[in-house]
C-alpha cells in the first residue's frame, strides 16, 4: 500500500490536524512552482495528493478517521515520566542532546534557521519532523519509539533498544520543541465524532477512493478504483471527455490537462490533483503515450523494475528486521544505498571487528560524517549477526583460507611499509595514526578490522570488489602484494590492541 | 538554488537569442550555450557559466568523481585533501600551472601517475581504472574551465615534461 495504516490514527492526531491535512496535505505549492513544506522551501513532496473537498466533507472524514482507534494499543501506551526516571527539569535539553546522539537525522530531517537563512538538513528516509510535537499525541509517540511495527508493521523504522529515561526524554523533546502554535490555527473548533458524522464518513472514505492507497482495519481494499490504463495509448479521441476545457482536442493535450489539473476536463473527476512539476507531468504523458497494446518499444530500452528480494531466515532475520539493516545497507542487491553495500562484508571485514563495530558504530573515513545510530544492541544480537556476515556474506573472488596460510614475517612486513611510503605514497589519500590523506579510509586499525585475503585481493583490482570505488587499480606485482599486505596486517591502534588482550 | 540560476542563465541566453533573432533574420546561432551538455560554474566568478560540449561534460563527471578529492579547495564531502599534501597538487582550473604543459603530457600523467613523469609519487595512475576516452575528456574539460584560459601553444612541448 503506498500511504500509511490508518487503523489507529485516531491515537496518533487530533482530528483538527486531520482537517488540516486534508484540506492542504503539509506541502504546499506556490505560484512560482516552488514547493514548501510548512512552509520552507524543499524538493520533497509528500505522495498524498490535493483532494478537492467541501467545508463539510472535511468534518466528516475527519470525524471518521479520528474515530478509527485500536483499544488495545491505547491501553498499553504511556507517556507519563518512568518512575526510574531521577532527571532534573531540563529533560527537553537533555532529549535534544539524546536526539542528536541517536543519529535520528540520518534519516529524519528538520528545518534548521542559520544566519537568517532556513533549509531542511537530513535523511529522507523518515518523515521530516520540523512540527512533529503539532502533529501526534505524546502518549503515541512514546510508543512509537518502543516499537514502530506495533503501530505500523511494515515501517522502516528499526526498533531501538532504548531505556524508558531516553524514551521519555526524546518524547518530551520532540513534543515540546519541534511545535508550531499557527499550524492549527485557521481549523475550526471540532467536537468529538458523533455516531452520525462517523458513519457518513465511512461511506466518503470509500466513495473517494482512499482505501486505495490507505490501509483500514475492517475495511476492504479498493483494488481498482481508478480506470485501467494498459492501453490508454490507444484511446480513441471519442471516448475521452474534454468539458470547456480550452485545449486542443488531442490524446497528448488531454491526458496533460487531466495530470495538472483534474478538474479542468471533468468538474466532476474523482481524480486528485498531484502535486507534479513541468517536466514530470511531460514525463507522465510520455509513459501514457507509449501504453498500447501494439507497443514496438524495443526490449532494451525497457528498464526492468527491482524486484530482487533478501530475506533472510533464523536469528539474523530476526534482527535484520528488528534493525532495519535494509534501510540503508545493500545486500546481494536489495536495500538502501546510504550505506555500504553488505553483500561481500564477511570477506571483508574480521568477526571480532565486528561485533566491536555493532556494539559502538564509528567512522572509518575522516571526511564522511557518521551515519550509523547507536542501536544498543545486546551482545549475543552483535555475535550473531557477526557470525551470520562472517559465514554467508563472502565474495567468491577472495580467497579466506588461502590467504591465511601465507607466511607472513616481520622482513616482508617492512618491505611493504617501504612501498607504502616511498615507492607509492598511500599516505597520499590513507591515514595512518593521525598523519597522511583523508580520501580513504584510516588503516591504522587495519591488521583488526580487514582481512588479509580482502587486503591481497583489494589492491590486485579493487573495482572487481567494489565496483566503481575510488581506489585506483594499480600495477602491483605479486610479491608487492604480499608485502603491502604483510605490512597492513601489522597496522594495530594501541586501544584495540588493549581490547585484544582482554 | 545553483542549478536554478543555471536554468535562469540559460533562459536569459535564450531570450537574448530569440531577440536577435527577430532583429536579423539571417544571422546564424552561434552561441555555444545553445548546444551546450553541461555548465561549470566560474571559480572565480560566480555569474560566468562556463558551456561545456560532450567530451567536456563527460570530463567533469570523471573529474567530480576521482579527481576533485585533491585538486580542488571544496569538494562533495566538505573537506579537500589538497592542503594536506606537499607539494600541493594544482588546481585543475588554474591556467597558470595547466596551461603550461601540453595535451600529451596531462594524459601520460593520469595514465602513469606523477612518479612516472618526476612528479610527486601521490599522484596515483589511472590508466587501468579510467579509459582512454575518459582520460581523454577530462584533458578537454582542463582546458575548458582553465583560467587564464587556454590557448593552444605554437609549440606543443613535450609529452613527458622535460624542461
Amino acid at each position: 500500500m503506498l500511504g500509511p495504516d490508518l487503523s489507529d490514527l485516531g491515537n496518533k492526531v487530533s482530528r483538527e490536524w486531520i482537517y488540516k491535512w486534508l484540506k492542504e496535505p503539509r506541502t504546499v505549492t506556490d505560484a512560482a512552482g516552488n514547493t514548501t513544506v510548512n512552509g520552507y522551501e524543499t524538493e520533497a513532496a509528500p505522495r498524498m495528493p490535493q483532494f478537492a473537498l467541501k467545508e463539510q466533507e472535511l468534518v466528516i472524514l475527519s470525524a471518521y478517521l479520528s474515530s478509527l482507534k485500536n483499544e488495545s494499543v491505547e491501553a498499553g501506551q504511556s507517556s507519563a515520566r518512568p518512575p526510574s526516571f531521577k532527571g532534573g527539569p531540563d529533560s527537553v535539553a537533555d532529549g535534544e542532546i539524546r536526539f542528536q546522539q541517536m543519529f535520528c537525522t540520518t534519516c529524519h530531517s528538520l528545518a534548521v534557521t542559520r544566519a537568517g537563512n532556513t533549509e531542511v538538513i537530513g535523511g529522507d528516509i523518515g518523515p521530516e519532523l520540523t512540527k512533529i510535537g503539532s502533529k501526534v499525541k505524546s502518549e503515541w509517540l512514546t510508543g512509537w519509539l518502543r516499537n514502530p511495527q506495533q503501530y505500523q508493521p511494515r515501517s522502516l523504522m528499526p526498533r531501538y533498544r532504548w531505556s524508558d529515561e531516553d524514551l521519555y526524554k526524546v518524547t518530551q523533546y520532540l513534543t515540546t520543541s519541534l511545535t508550531d502554535p499557527d499550524l492549527l490555527s485557521n481549523v475550526p473548533k471540532l467536537s468529538p465524532a458523533s455516531q452520525q458524522e462517523v458513519r457518513v464518513g465511512k461511506r466518503m472514505f470509500s466513495d473517494k477512493g482512499c482505501a486505495s492507497c490507505h490501509t483500514v482495519r475492517a475495511v476492504a481494499r479498493q483494488k481498482d478504483f481508478g480506470p485501467d490504463l494498459s492501453d490508454f495509448g490507444a484511446r480513441n479521441l471519442s471516448q475521452l471527455e474534454f468539458g470547456t476545457a480550452k485545449i486542443p482536442r488531442s490524446l497528448a493535450a488531454y491526458i496533460e490537462a487531466k495530470i495538472t489539473d483534474p478538474h479542468s476536463v471533468n468538474p466532476a473527476a474523482r481524480m486528485p490533483q498531484y502535486p507534479l512539476k513541468p517536466g514530470d507531468i511531460e514525463a507522465l504523458t510520455t509513459a501514457l503515450l507509449s501504453l498500447t497494446s501494439n507497443s514496438d518499444l524495443p526490449r532494451g530500452l525497457v528498464v526492468p523494475r527491482q524486484l530482487s528480494q533478501f530475506q533472510p531466515a533464523g536469528a539474523f532475520g530476526e534482527l535484520y528486521e528488528r534493525y532495519k539493516c535494509y534501510a540503508c545497507h545493500k545486500f546481494n542487491g536489495y536495500g538502501g544505498t546510504l550505506a555500504p553495500d553488505l553483500s561481500f562484508e564477511g570477506s571483508r571485514a574480521q568477526r571480532a571487528w565486528l561485533i566491536d563495530f555493532l556494539k559502538n558504530p564509528r567512522t572509518l573515513r575522516p571526511t564522511l560524517t557518521l551515519r550509523m545510530p547507536q542501536f544498543n544492541v545486546t551482545g549475543d544480537e552483535a555475535t550473531t549477526i557477526a557470525d551470520y556476515l562472517t559465514l554467508v556474506a563472502q565474495s567468491p573472488a577472495v580467497d579466506l583460507a588461502g590467504e591465511q596460510a601465507k607466511p607472513f614475517d616481520s622482513k616482508l612486513a617492512m618491505q611493504g611499509k617501504e612501498l607504502y611510503e616511498v615507492k607509492y605514497q598511500c599516505r597520499a589519500c590513507h591515514t595512518i595514526q593521525g598523519s597522511g590523506g583523508y580520501v580513504g579510509p584510516d588503516l591504522s586499525d587495519a591488521a583488526n578490522w580487514l582481512t588479509p585475503a580482502w587486503i591481497a585481493e583489494w589492491l590486485k583490482n579493487p573495482q572487481a570488489l567494489v565496483p566503481g570505488t575510488l581506489e585506483p587499480r594499480r600495477n602491483f606485482t605479486a610479491e608487492e602484494v604480499n608485502a603491502l599486505t604483510a605490512y597492513l596486517t601489522t597496522l594495530k591502534t594501541a586501544s584495540a590492541v588493549k581490547k585484544g588482550a582482554r | 538554488m545553483r542549478y536554478r540560476s543555471i536554468v535562469l542563465a540559460l533562459s536569459l541566453v535564450l531570450a537574448g537569442n530569440l531577440y536577435a533573432c527577430r532583429k536579423a533574420e539571417i544571422t546564424p546561432v552561434t552561441d555555444s550555450s545553445l548546444s551546450a551538455y553541461a555548465f561549470e560554474q566560474d571559480a572565480n566568478n560566480a555569474q560566468h557559466l562556463i558551456a561545456l560540449h560532450y567530451e567536456q561534460s563527460e570530463g567533469q563527471r570523471v573529474f567530480y568523481d576521482k579527481c576533485i578529492w585533491c585538486h580542488a579547495d571544496a569538494t562533495p564531502a566538505g573537506p579537500s585533501n589538497r592542503s594536506n599534501l606537499m607539494p600541493q597538487p594544482p588546481l585543475l582550473n588554474d591556467g597558470n600551472v595547466m596551461n603550461a604543459v601540453n595535451d600529451g603530457f596531462i594524459r601520460n600523467i593520469v595514465t602513469l601517475g606523477g612518479g612516472a613523469l618526476g612528479k610527486s609519487p601521490m599522484m596515483p595512475p589511472w590508466g587501468n581504472t579510467l579509459s582512454e576516452e575518459e582520460i581523454r575528456d577530462v584533458t578537454a574539460y582542463i582546458r575548458a574551465v582553465a583560467d587564464p584560459p587556454y590557448h593552444a601553444p605554437a609549440n606543443p612541448g613535450s609529452d613527458y615534461g622535460v624542461k
